[in-house]
């Protein structure tokens, strides 16, 4: 199996082997297992006991499509963004804000959400793109520094500090969404939307475009394949998905904060895309988990869960560099291995 | 067909099953919830809250519990974020089933955002911060209560003291969370009524150089900075203040938010000059034998000495009081919500140790303007310098 | 307001971000010996800061000089850099910058966490090296301590500079920086100047968290936003340029302090960023940075 070389490549250089062999997917088939997995995800809101559990549920859909939008971003794109959680927030606030300040109907919110994020990733991946190395890092740091100073104080907006108070729920006629239960299919749907799409998206043209990019731009390039246009697509297009998650957020919260929406979530969305297996289109789905399950988890330790969260990603990335997904994948060859 | 044996045994088991109820939930647990910060930027005053509710907790159930029933106290850490503090406060209210909640987060930002999820589940909750906001308009908020003073009242108490030394030209050195921004907006009311010249100015809380902001409030002239936040960006404030030479020139004040000897240990001189707005507990000690609530502050200092063995601060009465608020509320409806919350709404005059408790259906935020004194910093204590 | 006050605030706040911008050019200057030789971002450099501050408190809180706390706390800091390297890029059999940089994420998150479990949630300081004495220098008022960061960054940076042109390991670590497989072709140990290059990295951000404590006091969350800082003053000055770091870093630390004082304190940050991104986009190699020979 082909290994990337350990040069000292730009952290946006070619990544891991998953991402440059077989086809995706290819051993199992990958859309039927998406859909059987998200049939099972209808356990929760059937089964679950009460709201704070369905919550965690509908968290857990939401950071999914954070988490695997940016692990194509980063693990097929080989680019680093360090403001996904920017563009959240851009997409939280837009959906909020027509809904709580302007009065629309909070269903215009999702795809208002969507067409915000993906313009301003548009309007920052021109310049930034065209260029090697960290520059996109950069930018997008700065982007989501930006964007936290105007949420904390555009008041009259946002409500600043205290947050956007008086977000209406979606309604179906006289139906309000305004449990996590009610909510919950609308959300399991626009989840697995997004899970599809992003999966039609690396087996396509595009996919395999992209891919090659991140192996290699010069290479890419004497093929015809610019560089530089599907590296936009991609990028603008997580965005999208990361503003439609933010107006999920906000409709089922009827809340939002600049707190939530800060330049460390968006580095430590880059760690859960990363443990989960970056470049591994299953490795969200860990990635979503830890990042939904582990502060319930760890609640218990109190003072002690930072440590233990902090010593247990250092653990799990040395021995498994390709992610907890990697780890699955190694672990299943290696169980096939033995059968023959 | 039923046989009669049967019958009997069904009725009798069924009778049975009812009066089982009726004596278990004698015994069952009264369910509090407390959302507090002890970790993250606001977790300097969450550990002393903390402990300040634990300590009433446990005198409560030591004595017995309410009416019978000891409190079943569930704590959660909302580590300084709202996020955070959301999916707990669902947590204690779907998942812990509680009877009431403590305690916002000891962030403003996070009460305000409980405060909506307590009314649609219809649970009273006793928020323990500062911003007025939390409990206006009431017609909103008709489960959530107060027990803290709010920032309009503290700032006409600033005024007071503003009154009587002739100053009227006063800078608002507000930081930009919900606590400094409560101040702002209602310094901007207040400064109105009492004939103030306020100026403005803002920091960041996680900020380390005030240096443009104070020269501002220099040039133009103002004779006081009223300084509004509780991060060590205050003690960046003194010290710079020093630097500049402000504090031979200028009255400094620090809000209520800012009243901890660790802050004042660490501005070392540059505190030498600086007064306080606070609540009256600090200086329970210097407080004239009249006060009503002398008392109460020497029993729980007291108290909390012996059990934590180190000195309170008001912090720590500010939760105590609240869960002794609750505990009133509980022994009149114990889970009927709705009589608890009846209850809360008609409490007055109740001494506590951070001052008079009283509600009313229109007014769901506690304590009164005189319950705030100014003090100073020196012989490493807070000492009363304007009582009334 | 007279033309004698405005040159004099001017004066102030010139003092003010050169002062913040030597801080910032340090730790820029331990991000960009650690880029240099793995590829990789540093996330754990802003927690090597705070935890130079928060030891050094701890030392003068335990009665120690201010001095001795500060050299006690560098020494400890660099030898956190040591261990961490140790734990991090030494076990791994291919160190890639991108998992490199996942790890340090990693590190961060657990320095925080033992600072905050070994010492505390409050926040700490102590006195400056003269004290609290505040100079007056053509109407400005300047704390002492604003010149001593000024003096020892600079002097830190002329020490550097020495250390990478004269010395060998320096050399080395140079030739590492440029060329991995060729340097290790010489016979230079690759695994050992990434080492180097952590304790250097840890013991710049253990120096500036001594120097600028007493000014802005600290406490075991501050790491992350000052790492942040650090980061784009790298950036702007040419990431991985060891003099981009110092320039990068002033050039941030004034864009911050004239922002607040002639813009909006409000906006300072904002203001600050799109200035620094405007200057990026117009030049992407930073402002001392020479654009990277394309790797074919």
């Amino acid at each position: 199996m082909a290994e990337p070389s350990d040069a000292v490549d730009p952290v946006s250089g070619p990544i891991t082997p998953a991402a440059n062999d077989e086809r995706p997917g290819a051993r199992i088939g990958a859309r039927p297992a998406l859909f059987l997995f998200w049939l099972a995800l209808l356990a929760i809101p059937l089964f679950g006991s009460n709201d704070y559990v369905i919550s965690l549920g509908v968290s857990f859909l939401i950071n999914l499509i954070l988490i695997a939008s940016l692990n194509v971003l980063i693990g097929y794109c080989g680019q680093i963004s360090l403001g996904h959680a920017g563009f959240y927030g851009l997409g939280a606030y837009s959906a909020g804000i027509l809904s709580a300040k302007l009065g629309v109907n909070p269903w215009a919110g999702l795809p208002a959400a969507c067409v915000v994020s993906a313009f301003a990733a548009l309007v920052i991946g021109i310049p930034a793109l065209r260029l090697k190395g960290h520059y996109l890092a950069m930018a997008t740091l700065g982007f989501n520094a930006i964007l936290s100073v105007l949420f904390d104080q555009l008041v009259p907006w946002t409500g600043g500090p205290n947050g956007l108070l008086g977000v209406r729920p979606l309604t179906l006629g006289n139906f309000a969404l305004n449990s996590q239960a009610r909510v919950f299919p609308l959300i399991w749907l626009c989840a697995g939307l997004v899970m599809l799409a992003l999966l039609n998206l690396i087996q396509s043209r595009i996919g395999r475009a992209i891919r090659a990019i991140a192996t290699s731009e010069i290479a890419a390039a004497s093929l015809g394949i610019d560089a530089f246009r599907y590296k936009l697509i991609v990028f603008v297009l997580t965005a999208g998905m990361a503003g439609l998650a933010g107006s999920l957020y906000v409709e089922s919260n009827l809340y939002a904060s600049p707190e939530s929406f800060g330049f460390s979530l968006s580095i430590l969305l880059v760690a859960m895309v990363a443990l989960g297996g970056w470049g591994r289109y299953a490795g969200a789905i860990p990635g979503a988990l830890i990042y939904t399950a582990a502060p319930e988890i760890l609640r218990t330790f109190q003072d002690a869960q930072l440590l233990i969260f902090g010593a247990g990603m250092i653990a799990v990335l040395l021995f498994f560099p390709t992610g907890l997904a990697g780890a699955a994948d190694a672990a299943a060859r290696i169980w096939q291995r033995s059968r023959r | 067909m039923l046989s009669r044996r049967t019958a009997i045994t069904t009725l009798l088991g069924a009778a049975t099953a009812g009066w089982e109820n009726i004596r278990a939930s004698a015994a069952d647990p009264i369910r509090v919830g407390t959302i507090l910060s002890v970790s993250g930027p606001a977790a300097f005053l969450g550990q002393d809250m903390k402990d300040g509710a634990q300590l009433a907790v446990d005198e409560i159930n030591d004595a017995g519990g309410i009416g019978g029933r000891k409190i079943d106290w569930i704590f959660y850490d909302a580590q300084s974020q709202t996020q955070q503090a959301i999916a707990e406060a669902r947590r204690l209210l779907s998942n812990d089933g509680v009877d009431i909640i403590v305690g916002g987060g000891n962030m403003s930002g996070i009460a305000l955002a409980i405060a909506p999820m307590a009314e649609a589940a219809k649970v009273p909750f006793v928020s323990t911060e500062g911003a007025s906001a939390i409990v206006n308009p009431v017609a909103d908020h008709r489960w959530t209560f107060k027990s803290t003073v709010d920032d309009y009242l503290v700032l006409q108490r600033a005024a007071d003291y503003f009154d009587k030394k002739g100053l009227r030209k006063i800078a608002l050195l507000a930081d930009t969370s919900g606590f400094g921004q409560g101040a702002a907006e209602q310094l901007k009311i207040v400064a109105k009524e009492r004939n103030l010249d306020a100026i403005y100015e803002s920091f960041a809380p996680s900020d380390t150089d005030l240096v443009p902001q104070l020269g501002r409030v220099r040039d133009a002239g103002a004779k006081a900075i009223l300084c509004w936040t509780v991060t060590p960006a205050g003690v960046v404030f003194l010290k710079q203040a020093q630097q500049l030479g402000l504090d031979e020139k200028l009255a400094l004040v620090h809000s209520y938010g800012f009243v901890t000897g660790k802050y004042m240990e660490l501005a070392g001189s540059a505190a030498a000059k600086l007064l306080l707005l606070s609540q009256k507990f600090v200086v329970g000690d210097q407080l004239p034998d009249s006060d009503p609530v002398k008392a109460k502050i020497a029993v729980l200092t007291d108290s909390f000495r012996r059990r934590f063995n180190r000195v309170p601060n008001q912090f720590v009465a500010q939760t105590y009081d609240a869960v002794y608020l609750a505990k009133m509320a509980l022994s009149n409806g114990g889970s009927d919500r709705e009589k608890v919350r009846e209850t809360l709404e008609n409490i007055r005059d109740y001494k506590c140790a951070s001052g008079i408790f009283s509600f009313s259906p229109e007014h769901h935020s506690g304590l009164a303007k005189s319950n705030v004194v100014l003090v100073n910093w020196a012989n490493g204590r807070f000492n009363l310098v304007d009582y009334a | 307001m007279s033309a004698g006050s405005t040159s004099a605030t001017a004066l102030q706040l010139l003092f003010a971000g050169v002062g913040n911008g030597a801080i910032y050019a340090l730790i820029a200057l331990g991000f960009n010996v650690i880029f240099k030789s793995t590829g990789a971002l540093n996330f754990a450099q802003g927690e090597w800061v705070m935890l130079g501050g928060m030891i050094a408190a701890a030392a003068v809180a335990a009665h120690a000089d201010v001095w001795l706390g500060c050299l006690v706390a560098v020494v400890i800091v660099a030898a956190v850099g040591f261990l961490s390297e140790r734990l991090i890029v030494a076990p791994l059999k291919r160190p890639t910058p991108m998992l490199i940089t996942l790890l340090s994420i990693g590190l961060a998150i657990s320095t925080k966490s033992v600072v905050m479990l070994a010492l505390g949630k409050d926040p700490a300081g102590y006195p400056g090296f003269s004290g609290d004495a505040v100079l007056s220098i053509f109407g400005a008022r300047v704390p002492a301590q604003t010149l001593w960061i000024i003096g020892i960054t600079l002097a830190f940076i002329v020490m550097a500079h020495a250390f990478f042109e004269r010395t060998i390991l320096g050399k080395s670590l140079r030739a590492v920086a440029a060329d991995r497989e060729a340097a290790s072709l010489v016979g230079i140990n690759v695994r050992h100047s990434v080492m180097w290059s952590f304790v250097i990295g840890a013991l710049a951000g253990g120096i500036a968290g001594t120097i600028i404590t007493p000014l802005t006091f600290t406490s075991y969350d501050q790491g992350g936003l000052i790492g942040f800082k650090g980061f784009s003053a790298a950036m702007l000055g040419g990431i991985g340029n060891l003099y981009g770091a110092l320039v990068g870093g002033i050039v941030l630390g004034l864009l911050e302090t004239m922002a607040a004082g002639y813009i909006s304190s409000h906006f300072k940050d904002a203001v600050a960023f799109i200035v620094l991104l405007t200057i990026l986009f117009a030049l992407p190699s930073g402002l001392l940075g020479r654009s990277e020979a394309e790797r074919v």
